[in-house]
């Protein structure tokens, strides 16, 4: 109700924050999950195989 | 990589040096993550909010568009990061099959996962910019119908490295894929010049600007942050696809030493005839 009375209004915040949102949602998501699962592959090398260490 | 001191594919099998360390030392042993990275990482954090902040309530709404326009900072550079992913995919596969090093494979690999994150991004933002503005979600314009093709292309491209997982001619097929599907990305590109679309056509060009002030501030920091976004990730996404290499390569070898084992248990009666190989596995 609130977004339509708003969207009627012109001013597409619904739109906009859900954009938003969305795209940090994605993001972050990706970023935790890929450093998750590097942590957690690392651990089953030895750190002499993780050169940028 | 059988001389390796320990079988790293064991569970429990973390270096001793780790082991003995405290927690918080032992947590910078791990990952992925490194002195640089963690720099870029909280660059891209800072920029991200600032973007966020001047895109959300420091900029005007656009005199046509009210405040739909505000999409305009994370769709345009999401998909400006999408094509350097993807650009930087086919630069690598053409360097896999002219150097044929690791490096350029996973490099490869690595940038085409992001790609397809940030194409995502571009899409899912694109349909909620065209609901208000042109009425719908999606059309089968020529702009969006390249844009899902080069999704699709690059999804192809990451099924076809995980089919292929082991394959010694993994990489070899993978740089063709690579380089086939990013052709693509100029069509995409000159979409809106070469046939008539609902998309709208470029915006900021060294020709022409049509955009000013605080909002081309927006857009440009837009632009850094999702480029120091693309960054860390590539970082973090070529470690961990070097450290999957590698564990995969440990396991092949792992694989390897049993069935040996196995093939000297069944041709001789004693253990003690099994021999180094037998010894190495245990």
């Amino acid at each position: 109700m609130l977004a339509d009375t708003l969207n009627q209004a012109g001013h597409y915040w619904t739109y906009v924050g859900v954009g938003y949102g969305a795209a940090f949602v994605v993001l972050s998501a990706y970023s935790v999950r890929t450093v998750r699962r590097g942590r957690k592959l690392s651990r089953r090398l030895p750190p002499d195989q993780r050169r940028w260490m | 990589m059988t001389s390796a001191p320990a079988n790293p594919l064991a569970s429990g099998s973390e270096p001793d040096q780790t082991d003995a360390a405290p927690v918080t030392e032992r947590r910078a042993l791990e990952g992925t993550g490194s002195r640089g990275s963690r720099i870029v990482g909280t660059l891209a954090l800072i920029s991200l909010a600032a973007t966020a902040l001047y895109g959300l309530v420091l900029s005007p709404p656009d005199a046509n568009q009210g405040n739909a326009a505000r999409l305009l900072y994370i769709h345009v550079p999401t998909a400006t990061v999408a094509y350097l992913a993807f650009g930087v995919t086919a630069f690598g596969s053409a360097m896999y099959l002219w150097k044929r090093t690791e490096f350029w494979d996973l490099l490869a690999g690595a940038s085409a996962e992001v790609g397809v994150v940030f194409t995502g991004i571009c899409l899912l933002t694109g349909m909620l910019w065209g609901r208000p503005i042109w009425g719908v979600y999606w059309v089968w314009d020529a702009r969006l119908t390249t844009t899902l093709l080069l999704f699709v292309l690059f999804l192809g491209y990451l099924a076809l490295r995980r089919v292929l997982v082991g394959s010694p001619s993994r990489a070899k097929w993978s740089a063709v894929a690579g380089i086939v599907a990013a052709v693509d990305i100029p069509i995409v590109h000159y979409s809106t010049s070469w046939w008539n679309t609902l998309h709208q056509g470029t915006t900021i060009s060294p020709q022409k600007t049509q955009m000013g002030g605080l909002m081309l501030f927006t857009l440009g920091l837009g632009f850094l942050s999702f480029l120091l976004v693309y960054w860390w990730l590539m970082i973090h996404r070529f470690r961990l696809q070097y450290l999957e290499t590698r564990l995969d390569e440990v396991g092949l070898d792992t694989a390897i030493a049993e069935r040996r084992a196995e093939a000297g248990r069944a041709g001789t009666s004693g253990p003690t005839a099994a021999g180094p190989e037998l010894a190495e596995v245990r």
